[in-house]
């Protein structure tokens, strides 16, 4: 019992982590899409902010891997691999901050043209990170047993393996960032908007990828379901996506401005470059995961009973 | 019929309430928000900055200090800012561009560009601050008219009180959705916003005559298309400024390049980013006492020239682009980084002059000034 509150804790923890880095990633695409878009080199000025956001993101996945590992070999090396990396960058990161401050890159510990407190509040993000790096790594190398836990297994090939990591990858920093976008347009929603209604399908769409991560990694992976169980919540995931991204397009038809009135902020880069892009991947991204494990998890000719879903 | 004279009587008070309401919402524009009137005095300074483009990688004090040179070189009476302030800036960034504005202690006024709403905040919040400021003459009225920054400032006469010039702020919009829904045109001033500003100047028109205004907005008209053509056409120069920015030939409309192509021009000289269609503005404009119309959005374009059409003529043109943030053009021909302000001169009897104003990022080099007057 006490060990599921531990677990349960950590979960939160991590969720509350994963909101914390979509958030940074919004503001990341923004300077990105800046700097691509301008004949100003700010990759100096700005390098140690980026790798800041790198850092989080990093950051974030070992957290991952450490809550959900493979096995003990693994986690030990995740321990330290992972640890030593995330030392070195947050260290070399926020002595980066230190030195633009001193050389007056950045006017000051708080410049604020990121947000009131940058960089003051990533330098702390840095140190933080740095503090978690150096227990990571205690525990990696220290002779103390790691204790009874949960470990999860990988059944598939190298090759799914793999690929399946760099998909995962990628597709998770999608999620991140319409994660970030869902929490973000609670507080720059255009509240009053006579398009509201079209604004509520996009922003519950938006929040479909993060809280498809959520439903697969908090609650399917600490138990084994059979084919069935899988086809039927896969199944009443795509219904839920797929209706809501019929919404979207509905809404769309309708009243096509209502992007351009309530939530530019969203797509940035669409709007710098006067692309009408990331709705449609949007709509890819919410479907494409249910599908695929829709798929997946019809019934084959050789059928095994009980399977993990992934 | 027998009730004619008693229905009569019903009416006379509710269209009477009609027309004050009428009034009282054109008034509405006019609105100073507790600020002193701008009075009038001939040689009147009105300093154009535009596309300042704050972002999260702004190093806001180096271009403070840029801001700054560039207003203490014009030392203006009123400061007209034509949009795009902002492009992927946090709340953050804009209170430092506000704190920056409001320390220069000058009247000033700002339109919406189209990339003003893409930012993390509210288009709400952008609104409350623009309002906030100490000089600040924004004016956002809530009323059904489309857009955010339509609103009227009247320049006047300290002894008459009368308005000797008018200066419009006209929202441009953003982006419509396009056909095709894959790809964003340009927005235009609407129907009802060229029907407001109509009534706006006529509300201050005495006897007849029209009050002599400039229009300020974000997003170039057609008429910057008809007159780089026209100039083509006839062989002339332009009264003022260059044409530098990348085509246009991707999404620029048919008639558009059908008229260029008409002049002997292609397609890849097609560099005006303009809305999608003509509304009527210039028109409106002309027949309305505006002498002159002026944009941003072109980073790379300053021209201006002196465009007529059955309406009426006046000056179109854009202005300088303030600052060195996302992009700007170097002019070989004049040997200049085209960024700084413009600068326009006000007289009394409905003339005006232009400066380019040229401020180096160098400190130390010298800024060059491009003059003309504009007349009619």
């Amino acid at each position: 019992m006490k060990r599921d509150i531990k677990r349960t804790t950590f979960l939160i923890l991590e969720a509350l982590l994963f909101l914390a880095v979509s958030l940074l990633l919004v503001t990341f695409v923004s300077s990105l899409g800046n700097w691509i878009g301008s004949v100003v080199d700010v990759k100096v000025l700005m390098a140690p902010y980026w790798l800041s956001v790198a850092i989080a993101v990093y950051f974030l996945f070992v957290c991952h891997l450490i809550l959900f590992p493979e096995n003990e070999k693994k986690l030990l090396l995740t321990y330290r691999v992972n640890g030593i990396f995330l030392a070195v960058l947050s260290f070399t990161d926020a002595l980066l901050f230190v030195i633009w401050v001193a050389t007056g890159k950045y006017h000051g510990l708080v410049a604020g043209n990121v947000t009131d407190l940058f960089p003051l509040d990533l330098l702390l993000l840095m140190l933080t990170i740095l503090g978690f790096a150096i227990y990571f790594i205690i525990r990696g190398f220290q002779k103390k047993p790691l204790g009874e836990r949960r470990y999860y297994p990988y059944s598939y090939g190298l090759a799914r393996k793999i690929v399946g990591s760099f998909f995962r990858g990628f597709w998770t920093l999608i999620a991140l960032y319409f994660t970030g976008c869902f929490f973000l347009f609670t507080f720059i929603a255009n509240y009053g908007s006579s398009t509201w209604w079209c604004s509520l399908f996009l922003w519950l769409l938006l929040g479909v990828p993060g809280g498809l991560l959520v439903v697969r990694e908090f609650f399917f992976r600490d138990q084994e379901r059979s084919r069935e169980q899988n086809l039927r919540a896969s199944a009443i995931c795509l219904l839920v996506t797929s209706s809501l991204t019929l919404l979207f397009f509905v809404a769309l038809l309708i009243e096509r401005s209502f992007i351009v009135e309530d939530a530019t902020a969203l797509f940035i880069i669409d709007f710098m470059k006067s692309w009408n892009l990331a709705p449609y991947l949007l709509a890819l991204i919410a479907n494409l995961p249910p599908l695929v494990a829709l798929i997946g998890s019809l019934p084959k000719k050789k059928d095994s009973k009980v399977s993990e879903s992934h | 019929m027998k009730n004619k004279p008693l229905v009569a009587l019903l009416l006379v008070p509710l269209l009477a309430s009609c027309g004050n309401a009428e009034q009282v919402a054109i008034a509405r524009y006019f609105e100073r928000n507790g600020k002193d009137e701008l009075v009038f005095h001939d040689g009147y300074k009105v300093l154009q900055l535009t596309d300042i483009h704050w972002s999260v990688n702004t190093d806001t004090a180096a271009q403070s200090a840029y801001l700054t040179r560039v207003v203490e070189t014009a030392d203006p009476d009123f400061i007209m800012i034509t949009g795009d302030s902002l492009l992927g800036a946090t709340m953050s960034t804009g209170t430092l561009l506000l704190d920056t504005i409001e320390s220069w202690k000058i009247p000033y006024a700002v339109t919406w560009g189209n990339h003003d709403r893409e930012g993390e905040y509210s288009p709400a919040w952008l609104t409350q601050l623009w309002s906030q400021g100490q000089y600040s003459y924004y004016n956002e009225v809530d009323d059904e008219v489309f857009g955010r920054s339509n609103y009227v400032i009247p320049i006047i006469d300290g002894t008459s009180k009368k308005a000797v010039w008018n200066l419009y702020s006209i929202d441009s919009n953003s982006y419509p959705a396009s056909d095709s829904g894959i790809y964003y045109d340009y927005d235009v001033i609407h129907d009802n916003q060229v029907e407001w500003f109509k009534q706006a100047a006529a509300s201050t028109a005495a006897n007849g005559a029209v009050v002599p205004g400039l229009a300020f907005f974000h997003i170039p008209l057609f008429q910057w298309f008809y007159g780089y053509v026209d100039e083509h056409k006839n062989n002339t120069e332009p009264l003022i400024g260059e044409v530098l920015e990348t085509s246009y030939l991707s999404i620029a409309p048919e008639e558009i390049v059908n008229l260029y192509e008409s002049a002997g021009l292609t397609k890849e000289d097609i560099k005006v980013w303009a809305g999608y269609k003509d509304t009527g503005f210039f028109d409106a404009g002309v027949t309305n006492g505006v002498k002159g119309f002026f944009c941003g959005h072109d980073h790379s374009n300053d021209w201006g020239d002196i465009y007529t059409d059955a309406a009426g003529k006046a000056f179109i043109g854009y202005g300088v682009k303030t600052g060195t943030e996302l992009y700007y053009a170097h002019s070989d021909k004049r040997q200049v980084d085209m960024i700084g302000g413009s600068l326009l001169t006000l007289h009394a009897n409905a003339t005006y002059s232009i400066d380019h104003l040229f401020v180096p990022t160098d400190e130390a080099a010298p800024v060059v000034h491009v003059q003309e007057d504009v007349v009619l």
